[in-house]
């Protein structure tokens, strides 16, 4: 019999998938206070150290435009690797 | 009829609801004056319209069915998906450098192989890392 107090799962995709969108569209920031350069952005994707990219990483998670534009070099840099 | 659309599915009831008048009509003499066919046209007109009514109900219940199937999700509804923003607010406050990166390039798509050579560890270890963060915001949160 199922636990009743077990908590419901949450798939990985499915957070995943939220976390994509929220993250997205949630911090809009139009006036681009803090924004790292697209350079920044490049180096921690394809180089990601501590020490260099801290705030980059802090700053990601509370700007939708940067956080998008590293999807973007996520993605490019997968395509790169793959070919 | 609209509704139904198929003239297939129509044509179908019809038929069906001929063939009850036509069972009535076969059985007319061991019933009752009251309980006998006066109107043949009005009576089958009567069959069809409630076969067409039963025929949209299915039609709404399959709709439905169909929505759940292709599921919204869990977090389709306003409470849920506050829960999960806290979720992702909290489990990212929680994450260190490497955990975070690791958490936004699965959201990217990575495979785990693929975020561990690049912190040059097992995809096993990858997963464990982000998981573990995972598990225990969800554990301290109660969601």
């Amino acid at each position: 019999m199922p636990d009743p107090k077990r908590r419901k799962d949450i798939k990985e995709e499915e957070f995943l998938g939220f976390a994509k969108s929220y993250l997205s569209e949630a911090f809009p920031n139009p006036q681009r206070n803090g924004c790292p350069r697209d350079s920044e952005l490049t180096r921690m994707a394809e180089h990601p150290n501590e020490t260099e990219h801290a705030s980059v990483s802090q700053h990601l998670t509370r700007c939708s435009p940067c956080f998008n534009r590293y999807m973007e070099v996520l993605a490019e840099l997968k395509t790169r690797k793959a070919e | 009829m609209k509704l139904l659309g198929d003239p297939a599915v129509i044509a179908n009831l019809l038929e069906e609801a001929a063939a009850i008048v036509s069972r009535r009509l076969r059985s007319q003499s061991s019933r009752t004056d009251a309980q006998q066919i006066q109107k043949v046209p009005g009576f089958l007109f009567k069959c069809f319209m409630r076969k067409v009514n039963r025929a949209k109900r299915k039609q709404v219940v399959t709709v439905s069915l169909r929505e759940v199937a292709q599921s919204k999700p869990s977090w389709a509804d306003p409470a849920a998906e506050f829960d999960m923003k806290i979720l992702v607010d909290e489990f990212l406050d929680h994450c260190d450098f490497m955990t975070q990166d690791m958490f936004l390039r699965r959201v990217e798509g990575f495979s785990w192989e693929e975020i561990g050579r690049v912190y040059e560890m097992s995809a096993h270890n990858a997963l464990e890392r982000v998981r573990h963060v995972f598990q225990q915001v969800r554990a301290k949160l109660k969601i």
